[in-house]
């Protein structure tokens, strides 16, 4: 049979095509926790929590075109909210989360105000000024974030279910919770982009006057983006706290911001796989380099192998994927039915309010 | 009073280093309109190579002049290697390539000099008795001659947009890549010369520094963040306002964590962050950039 194989949209092997990818990534995720050690799986959910945060910057650098030089600071604000909260206040976790998610939704947005005035690399620099800002202050009010030395003994105990049990029962439970996580994030930001602001996000970040000409309230769509793309990243946050079980200032600072652009763009922005790949890449690599060889030598392969990827796959890994599968199956897009037949063969029912048709009413008028 | 002064002086010297390094992000800037976050990294790097010359013999002068010139060359390979091939357009590929530069050059010289922080010798007199009384207060050598260095590369740079032609060109790519292109200027040429300059002058800072901060690979980490500061307010385009808002963020920074009891030295970086956020709510564009004029 001659590659690729073009099959027609909306035939039944679209269908299947379809349903079978998401059978088989959801049998993946159930059939992890048994296929792994514990300690890897771990390591699978700290990447997952990555590609939480990876999906949100992806909203507002991927989708809308805004660098964001600062996103670890978000991350830090819904980890160090989950992380005071449970530790000092003993809050129940998920409280902490949602706390932590509407907090950084309003930081956002006011990062996102100074925003509409500025372009490029100066937006740029005002999200580096708040991501470096984060730490300090971290850092100033030790008493309450425990400065340096870092706040200890966050966790979330696993329900009562027989199933998370036992000793790696907590290492599961945070991996379901991670996966049911990411998938609200992702379905969010396929929702968002998939509406009316979402088209409004594409339209200011190609062209913004002609956007605004047509109605766009671009002061409006930039800081909920903002405050929407932050608030992701301080769920993520929250989760790390709890995953990881310590938090200091060197775990929100530059470089995490560094991590989360560069997974964003290995795994490729604007796409919804691409935060996942790059969010595994950017935290498996360094595991591996540094198993192949000792020390420093592996910051060198790591810095080596990001630069490669930006001219082996510029559109990233999620680019490189589609183009891969393409070379297999082509979906190719079939004209409406009855396109060519002339009028709509689905008959309009006057009165059926749901096809927004009101019932008809006459009255005779004196 | 003293205080006061030595407090100034203090801030002045930091200031003076800050905007020597945002000197050389606006020379990378105003060719390809990116910020190379691999700046602060290009110069540490260039000051391990100054130490390696030294250790292998030279004097220190030869070590530091032979560290630029290398660093000179390396800026222009990187540009054609790495940055001209993605093309002007590829905004998210060059902040990746950047990083990726940032964290192999970092790695490097941890594994090539090691993780411990090496002396360098200054260039003057630099024991704790050297320094000239001022209003009784001291003013040290060894700033005094970064200062210095920092005026001289300053000017050479004004006479060189100013008097040569190759300024001229230089300083119409700036303005207007397209048009500087039609009018038969090599704009990949110009834009590769910002970035051996821009390489030159981080070397030349590396070295200079190096004396008081030791060489070790996160020395110029918090410079970079400075310096990225400085050029903001000074406009980006703009090597004297880059280095005016160098130093004034020094100064302010320095008296207000001195000042001002809340702030002490933890919040000292967040005084030229907030500083920055403050300046360009009022000024998007800084204080001597130019304003970009879109036409729809």
């Amino acid at each position: 049979m001659a590659l690729p194989v073009h099959i027609p949209a909306g035939s039944r092997a679209d269908i299947g095509w379809r349903v079978g990818r998401v059978v088989l990534i959801a049998l993946l995720v159930f059939a992890t926790p048994y296929l792994v050690p514990s300690f890897r799986l771990s390591q699978i959910t700290g990447a997952l929590v990555l590609a939480i945060a990876v999906v949100g910057l992806n909203l507002l650098s991927g989708f809308a075109g805004q660098i964001s030089l600062g996103h670890a600071a978000f991350f830090g604000i819904g980890a160090y909210t989950t992380g005071v909260m449970t530790v000092k206040w003993e809050t129940a976790v998920p409280i902490t989360l949602v706390v932590g998610m509407v907090l950084c939704f309003v930081v956002g947005v006011l990062v996102g105000l100074p925003a509409l005035r500025l372009q490029g690399m100066y937006l740029a620099l005002v999200t580096l000024a708040v991501g470096v800002l984060l730490p300090s202050l971290i850092r100033r009010f030790d008493g309450l974030t425990g400065g340096s030395s870092g706040l200890f003994g966050m966790e979330w105990e696993p329900p009562g279910i027989a199933y998370f049990a036992g000793r790696g029962g907590e290492t599961v439970w945070l991996y379901y919770v991670t996966v049911v996580a990411l998938v609200l994030a992702c379905v969010v930001v396929w929702n968002v982009m998939h509406s009316r602001i979402g088209r409004a996000v594409v339209a200011l970040r190609d062209n913004e006057a002609p956007a605004i000409m047509t109605g766009i309230n671009r002061a409006f769509v930039r800081t909920v983006v903002f405050g929407l793309s932050a608030s992701i990243a301080g769920l993520a946050g929250g989760i790390f706290a709890v995953q990881a079980g310590i938090l200091t200032p060197e775990a929100v600072s530059l470089l995490l911001t560094i991590n989360l652009l560069v997974a964003m763009i290995i795994g490729g922005r604007a796409s919804y796989w691409g935060p996942v790949f790059g969010a595994f890449v950017i935290y498996f690599v360094p595991v591996w380099t540094s198993d192949l060889s000792q020390g420093p030598i592996s910051g060198v392969l790591f810095g080596a192998l990001v630069i490669l990827l930006v001219f082996v796959m510029p559109n990233g890994l999620a680019g490189g994927l589609t183009s891969l599968v393409r070379r297999v199956v082509v979906v190719v897009p079939q004209p409406p039915r009855g396109a060519t037949e002339g009028p709509s063969p689905v008959p309009v029912e006057p009165g059926d309010p749901a096809a927004g048709n009101p019932p008809l009413e006459a009255r005779l008028v004196r | 009073m003293e205080l006061l002064i030595a407090r100034l002086i203090d801030g002045v010297n930091y200031g003076v280093i800050y905007g020597f390094l945002a000197l050389a992000l606006v020379c990378v800037y105003r060719g390809t309109h990116h910020l190379n976050l691999a700046q602060g990294e290009m110069a540490m790097f260039s000051g391990f190579i100054a130490y390696a010359l030294h250790a292998a013999g030279l004097p220190v002068i030869l070590a530091i002049l032979g560290a630029v010139a290398v660093s000179f060359v390396a800026g222009g390979v990187v540009e054609r290697v790495l940055i001209r091939p993605l093309g002007a357009h590829a905004d998210y590929s060059i902040l990746l390539v950047t990083i990726g530069l940032f964290l192999m050059l970092n790695a490097a010289a941890g594994v090539i000099w090691g993780g411990d922080p090496l002396a360098f010798p200054s260039l003057v007199p630099d024991r704790p008795d050297d320094y000239i009384g001022f209003f009784g207060t001291r003013l040290r050598y060894l700033p005094l001659l970064i200062l210095g260095v920092l005026l001289a590369v300053m000017g050479g740079l004004f006479a060189l947009f100013r008097y040569t032609r190759l300024g001229l060109a230089m300083r119409a790519t700036a303005s207007n890549p397209e048009s500087a292109r039609l009018l038969g200027i090599r704009v990949s040429g110009i834009n590769a010369l910002g970035w051996m300059l821009a390489a030159a002058v981080g070397a030349l800072i590396a070295t200079l520094i190096a004396p008081t901060t030791t060489l070790t690979t996160t020395m110029m980490f918090n410079f970079l963040i400075y310096a990225a500061a400085a050029a903001t307010l000074g406009g980006f385009d703009s090597p004297l306002g880059a280095v005016l808002a160098g130093i004034v963020l020094g100064v302010v920074e320095n008296l207000v964590a001195s000042y001002v009891g809340f702030v002490g030295s933890d919040l000292k970086q967040a005084v030229a962050l907030v500083i920055l956020l403050v300046v360009l709510m009022v000024r998007p564009t800084g204080f001597f950039g130019s304003k970009r004029v879109e036409r729809v």
